[in-house]
């Protein structure tokens, strides 16, 4: 009765499909996803009552900087927490076992599990973006003043995204190690915070060499704001280099958990 | 936990940190390519902060939370907690201007201020020369964090001059100062000026002939009459050497 | 899936053995050894055994979720944990926990999907798996409220919803009231009656000497005893009244 055709690509791209959306679904449901939801949208709103602590900038850049650096702060602690919830929690409960004796290669299911991850952090920085969005034209037109053009917020968001999701990669290839969701969500946020660190992330010093993640800096988007945004070769560029990153730590992360017995 | 013989154990264990180290080299042309623009002179930015950078642009409300900690220990005239606070604030967030240059004043003029009236002259003499010395390093500081900003030396000049009484180190600062983009254009003058005190009125009277085809004529912040003024001066004096 | 009629066995472990390492230091501690098993195609083999026999682990090793450290496992010839043999199999792991926000057809869809089902096929074959696991009537409703029994009642639905030729069972009735056990009970009769090869594991022996075909008993990795439950008892398999021929079997068996 089960198609012959398990190997070939379009049945695996179903399967991958499959396992992402029911990631999604169960990550949705997660208690961790709506508050950290919750949380994101109170301190983007929040911006507006923290105009006070600003020495520094306009104030309509003070608060597109600040949203987007709650986004992804908060962002970063729900990739790293929620892949290594979701990761651990089929495996807690020998769901893992239903999926695994199937057809489902391992590859496959940590493409899914990715591509569910993906998926569930692109719906928390849009949902975020759009509180953030709404909430600068309103004060655009109170203020009379311009945050910047559109295009420019739509990368700065896009730069988000592609930063949690590499924190989601790095977070899955740690937990095809590990021995519990404690340790991979830990080490993720670890390796979230390194990869930012200046030392590692500058292009001088010997720091860099014995570096073994990707370079966060380069995501980082207030100079991009400030300097009117990336040209179109700029985000090619990044976004190239993340779906390299992206596509070694899934590919690693799958050569591990290939090995793993449950 | 995982199914291996002892060599794909190790290979387990080898191959993934092998293969993330190589993708790195191997990147490390193009990551030099898409760095942003404040991160490319990257050697002088070593260490300032770098683990605050996941916080993003929430860096600008810690770093506003220090400073008005900072005020409150100035407020208390507590030396030690505002140089704390001060170091803090620059670490969470080292762009506002603001924070180097009222930091290094607090630092400069406030700090000697506070030692204990009957201390004997010589000694607050020497803590004032401490004081204005560690302002100067923090202003070196913000330079490496910021990049160059003719703020930033003016601050370093008058230190220099009001604090330490060093017209050398004056006028070779307000020079640096006049030749950043934007610079006021009085540094240029007062560094005219101070060469003129430090006895060389020719290497002043070059300076100003130099500067002077670049002063607008629109603008009267650019002061052309009293630089025409001051060349025919450092002429006449020049001239009766 | 009817069962080939080949000389292939559907389940063949062939010197079996499994180890787990002790941390990273440590030496080995096994958990399976040099255990060999022929089952032919539609026949039902219960594997009986204390907790920490290798029961589970035989029956994962079969699953393909863990590599055999030793020896051979297979599945209609193919390796275990082979694309191949995967396709054959249907799992059914101890105390699996669903996902429990999703109804019980919604599961069963998936795993349905995961077993690449045409979906021409594959909504006929959910709805007849819910209705002789008995959930029709609760399809509808999320995984959250179900009983143990409906869970273990879902969990065979899943092992069974692509059809599959081989069906490994862990200890599928643990944990059940007596209702519970005999629908069970009937459903893997059903199986075997369809002709699928079935390998459980119970500590319950009356149901054990009741639907198999084969027994075999383990103890402390080893297999202590194998065969048909006439061969293993003999005759006279019940007595009036006291332990039956089968758990006398067993108690002799573990005590050596």
């Amino acid at each position: 009765m089960v198609e012959t055709s398990q190997g070939s690509g379009p049945a695996s791209l179903r399967r991958v499909r499959l396992i992402a959306s029911h990631t999604l679904a169960e990550a949705l449901r997660l208690r961790l996803s709506v508050l950290l939801g919750l949380a994101g949208a109170m301190l983007v709103l929040m911006a507006l009552w923290l105009r006070d602590f600003n020495f520094g900038a306009t104030e309509l850049k003070f608060i597109g900087d600040f949203g987007l650096g709650a986004i992804g702060l908060l962002g970063t602690l729900l990739a790293a927490l929620g892949t290594a919830h979701l990761f651990f929690s089929d495996i807690g409960s020998g769901a893992i076992g239903c999926v695994l004796t199937r057809p489902v290669r391992r590859g496959e299911y940590i493409a899914g599990k990715l591509a569910g991850m993906m998926a569930l952090l692109a719906l928390f920085v849009a949902a975020l973006a759009l509180v953030l969005a709404v909430m600068i034209a309103l004060r655009e037109a109170q203020l009379g003043a311009s945050f910047g053009p559109l295009p420019v917020f739509l990368q700065a968001c896009a730069l988000v995204w592609l930063k949690v999701s590499l924190v989601a990669a790095m977070t899955l290839l740690v937990c095809s190690y590990a021995g519990s969701a404690l340790f991979a969500s830990c080490a993720g946020l670890l390796l979230a915070v390194i990869a930012h660190l200046r030392p590692f992330t500058s292009a001088d010093g010997w720091l860099v060499f014995v570096r073994l993640w990707p370079n966060l800096g380069l995501f980082d988007i207030e100079p991009w704001l400030a300097g009117g945004g990336l040209t179109t070769a700029g985000l090619l560029g990044l976004v190239g280099y993340w779906a390299v990153f992206i596509l070694l730590l899934g590919g690693l992360a799958s050569y591990v958990f290939k090995h793993r017995e449950f | 936990m995982f199914s291996s013989t002892a060599n794909s154990r190790l290979a387990l264990w080898l191959v993934p940190p092998a293969l993330l180290l190589g993708a790195v080299w191997a990147l490390r042309p193009v990551e030099s390519r898409l760095l942003p623009p404040v991160l490319l002179p990257s050697a002088a930015l070593a260490g300032s902060g770098g683990t605050l950078a996941v916080l993003g642009g929430m860096r600008t409300v810690l770093a506003g939370g220090f400073w008005l900690r900072t005020n409150l220990a100035w407020e208390r005239r507590d030396a030690s907690a505002t140089t704390a606070l001060l170091h803090l604030t620059v670490a969470a967030d080292e762009r506002p201007l603001t924070f180097w240059l009222n930091g290094a004043r607090m630092i400069a003029y406030d700090l000697p201020q506070w030692a204990p009236a009957d201390a004997p002259v010589a000694v607050q003499q020497r803590n004032a020369g401490e004081q204005a010395r560690t302002a100067l390093a923090f202003l070196e500081r913000g330079l490496r964090s910021h990049g160059p900003a003719a703020e930033l030396y003016i601050e370093m000049a008058n230190i220099h001059l009001h604090r330490l009484h060093d017209l050398e180190n004056a006028a070779r600062c307000y020079r640096l100062a006049a030749e950043q983009s934007g610079a006021p254009y009085y540094a240029a003058r007062i560094h005219a000026e101070l060469l003129r005190e430090l006895g060389r009125p020719a290497e002043a009277l070059a300076w100003l002939q130099l500067i002077l085809p670049g002063l607008p004529r629109d603008d009267p912040a650019a002061r052309r009459d009293v630089v025409i003024q001051r060349i025919k001066e450092l002429e006449s004096e020049t001239a009766a050497k | 899936m009817t069962p080939a009629t080949t000389d292939i066995p559907a389940v063949e472990l062939r010197g079996f053995g499994k180890s787990y390492r002790l941390g990273w230091s440590g030496g080995f501690i096994p958990a399976v050894q040099a255990l060999s098993l022929r089952l032919a195609p539609g026949q039902v083999l219960g594997l009986l055994g204390p907790n920490g026999s290798g029961k589970s682990t035989t029956l994962k090793a079969l699953a393909g979720l863990i590599a055999p450290s030793a020896g051979h496992s297979l599945i209609m010839g193919h390796a275990a944990g082979t694309d191949a043999a995967r396709a054959l199999v249907g799992y059914l792991p101890e105390s699996a926990c669903f996902a429990p926000h999703q109804t019980g057809r919604e599961y069963l869809r998936y795993c349905a999907g995961l077993s690449l089902l045409p979906a021409d096929k594959a909504a006929p074959r959910v709805e007849a798996v819910l209705a002789s696991a008995g959930l029709g009537s609760v399809a509808d409703r999320k995984m959250a409220t179900y009983s143990k029994g409906m869970l273990q009642r879902l969990g065979l639905a899943q092992a069974i919803v692509h059809e599959p030729a081989v069906v490994l069972l862990d200890e599928p009735v643990s944990g059940l009231d007596p209702e519970g056990r005999l629908a069970l009970v009937k459903l893997i009769r059903d199986l075997a009656a369809q002709g699928r090869t079935v390998v459980f594991s119970s500590h319950l022996l009356a149901q054990a000497e009741e639907i198999c075909d084969r027994i075999a008993i383990l103890g402390q990795g080893r297999l202590l005893a194998e065969g048909t439950p006439a061969e293993l008892l003999g005759p006279d398999r019940r007595s009036a009244a006291g332990p039956s021929a089968l758990e006398k079997l067993y108690l002799e068996k573990l005590r050596g």
